[in-house]
């Protein structure tokens, strides 16, 4: 067993089967793996990059990766996660460019699977929405706890020119 | 005799005119079908708590007509609304998928019809649909881009102003369809109340009530009762950097 670890909560997670394979038939899982790549990258490769379209879906296999959301030059960290993690599903829902940064912390394997062939095999196992569902509830609840915690006292920002408010 | 809260009960999915524009509700009729036997239709005053924060999930709710605060607790104990949901919205969606509680509280801000299907018989529909299981992945995708887009607002530090702007303008995506005075106006029904919007704009009421009397003193923007113009949209879309 290894673990997926995400806002300093440990998910145990078997090292061969990610969060999105582990629910699924192994005929559905037969036919992902045949598309997958597997790489290595070092420390900071960006795996996906806000507002640029992904061509492929990330698998972590080994190492840790940084999710954040990039805002005016800044990056604010939502979760580093490790093994067994998947990235990428949001744009292959949506069709969307992403909306946040993934970058590797340290040297990272990691399996791509093409984004069009991800997508067939979605089209003709509808059944795999399912295992999306679940990964991007998680995702959405990181988010969320993300929201709670972050200090909500206004900066100074822009005002108004001469203005009082505030 | 005139429908209560002046609104039409939609009892049946097949025959509602905007199942087409909601994300969730535009199903096979296969789907529909099948929705309409799980589904209890029901309609909530303003003000209804459809669920709390931490509660065990007992199901969803399709949020029909009416629209929904959703807020939790912040880390340092106050209220926050992460969001209004709209018509269309399926509420406890991830807390259902994922058998986790309930992630926030939902409070209607105005009379709702919202269709409850308990946990069960939404997980074995979403297992014999598979339509279904691309629109919940496409509104989890759309729940979390909000949170997301909401995580980049909160680090840019943005004044007040700015962040009531963003606001209105995002509510100005959904105008009322009102008899306009001047071409460029745009009306909208606002019935969070100061309080409300700066638990949205993390300030104080008195802030709120600062700055919405200096949009309309600017001529931005006019308020009478929940029905507020905007009557200077390209001022707004100025004051807000991102």
């Amino acid at each position: 067993m290894n673990y997926t670890v995400v806002n300093g909560q440990n998910t145990a997670t078997n090292t061969n089967v990610n969060e999105l394979y582990a629910p699924l038939p192994a005929e559905i899982r037969h036919k992902l793996e045949r598309h997958e790549q597997i790489k290595t990258v070092p420390a900071g490769t960006r795996l996906i990059s806000q507002g640029i379209a992904q061509a492929y879906l990330f698998i972590i296999n080994s190492g840790s990766v940084e999710l954040s959301v990039p805002s005016l030059g800044r990056s604010i960290k939502v979760a580093v996660a490790g093994s067994g993690k998947v990235f990428g599903l949001h744009a292959m829902v949506s069709g969307e460019p992403p909306k946040v940064n993934v970058t590797c912390l340290e040297e990272c394997a990691v399996t791509l699977i093409p984004k069009e062939k991800f997508t067939e095999i979605l089209q003709g196992n509808p059944q795999i929405y399912f295992a999306i569902a679940k990964i991007l509830s998680q995702d959405l609840r990181i988010a969320d706890d993300l929201l709670r915690r972050i200090p909500r006292n206004s900066g100074p920002g822009r005002r108004f020119k001469n203005d009082k408010v505030n | 005799m005139a429908p209560a809260y002046n609104f039409q009960i939609i009892e049946n999915c097949l025959k509602c005119q905007h199942r087409e524009d909601h994300l969730f509700c535009n199903l096979s009729n296969s789907a529909l079908i099948a929705l309409q036997k799980i589904k209890a239709t029901s309609v909530y005053p303003k003000g209804a708590l459809l669920f709390i924060e931490g509660q065990a999930p007992r199901g969803v709710y399709i949020l029909c007509t009416g629209r929904a605060k959703l807020s939790t607790t912040s880390a340092a104990g106050k209220s926050i609304i992460l969001r209004i949901a709209e018509p269309g919205e399926v509420l406890g969606l991830s807390s259902a998928v994922s058998d986790a509680p309930y992630e926030a509280s939902v409070e209607t801000l105005e009379p709702t019809q919202a269709n409850f299907i308990s946990r069960s018989d939404f997980l074995n529909f979403l297992k014999e649909h598979a339509d279904i299981g691309i629109r919940v992945a496409q509104q989890l995708t759309h729940n979390c881009k909000c949170a997301y887009d909401e995580i980049r607002s909160l680090g840019l530090s943005n004044s007040v102003p700015e962040k009531i702007a963003k606001l209105l303008l995002h509510w100005s995506e959904h105008p009322l369809n009102f008899p306009k005075k001047k071409p460029n106006e745009i009306a909208i029904r606002v019935t969070l109340t100061q309080e409300e919007i700066a638990q949205f704009a993390g300030t104080s009421r008195e802030t709120v009530s600062r700055v919405l009397s200096e949009f309309k003193r600017k001529g931005w923007l006019n308020i009478k009762g929940a029905t507020w113009c905007i009557t200077n949209k390209p001022a707004l879309e100025r004051l807000v950097t991102t």
